[in-house]
């Protein structure tokens, strides 16, 4: 699992690879709550190379979600690929977060 | 149905990889197609993480994972753990489509298995859960 962010137009785009499952989560949790916690508000998370996610992996973003929102903050998703993809839809993460196509279409 | 794995390990979530590893390689080698392979990778991370944490609550126990394949047309994936009785299929579905604030933490994992599998069934026998997960 790799974790890498940088910022652009007020955003801070949060690049996560790998995996997303019930041993990897907590520590990408823990990463996104400390951007949380320092005081970042915009999250866009590009899932461009992210492979797998479980319903671990939705509890740690959604726990994330969560402490934004407390804040006043507002996350986003782009770049879903096919099973990432298809767990949002399952789970109805697409319908109640926003998804967009690319980084760039998030940040417009 | 012809058995292809047979693995037992410790109900601990060091050893998921490990399970994950060789179902997904029985699966390759009874010719499951790629997006039922994804499939079978999800629905077992989440049905053996849910014994992993919950079935033996806290003591030690073990997990027992058979996989049964047909000519490449059904695999079947059965987890049996002794642990407390627990029957995932009778859980109601989650509310999927609650908000950001409302949404519970909780509740999807059993509910992708469902979904996922095209058969889920559970039985209790001899002080054992067992769970069958069916892919056609």
């Amino acid at each position: 699992m790799d974790f890498a962010t940088k910022k652009e137009n007020g955003w801070t785009i949060v690049s996560i690879a790998g995996r997303m499952d019930a041993i990897t989560t907590p520590e990408v949790e823990k990463k996104l709550g400390g951007l949380v916690e320092s005081g970042e508000k915009k999250l866009v998370v590009d899932l461009k190379d992210l492979t797998y996610v479980s319903s671990a992996g939705l509890r740690g973003l959604l726990a994330t979600a969560k402490k934004l929102k407390a804040g006043q903050g507002d996350i986003a998703f782009a770049n879903l690929q096919g099973p990432v993809r298809d767990v949002f839809e399952i789970s109805g993460f697409c319908s109640i977060f926003k998804v967009f196509d690319s980084v760039a279409a998030a940040l417009a | 149905m012809e058995t292809v794995l047979t693995l037992t390990l410790p109900a601990e979530l060091s050893h998921l990889p490990a399970f994950i590893a060789a179902v997904t390689e029985a699966a390759e080698s009874s010719h499951v197609p790629q997006k039922t392979l994804f499939e079978i990778e999800l629905a077992l991370e989440e049905a053996l993480v849910n014994v992993m944490n919950y079935a033996y609550a806290g003591a030690k126990g073990d997990i027992q994972v058979v996989c049964r394949a047909e000519g490449g047309t059904a695999f079947v994936v059965e987890i049996t753990d002794s642990g407390k009785d627990f029957d995932m299929t009778s859980l109601p579905e989650p509310d999927i489509t609650a908000g950001v604030e409302e949404r519970k933490i909780g509740g999807l994992g059993i509910y992708f298995i469902k979904k996922l599998a095209d058969r889920v069934t559970y039985r209790r026998e001899d002080g054992k859960n067992i769970l069958a997960i069916m892919f056609m």
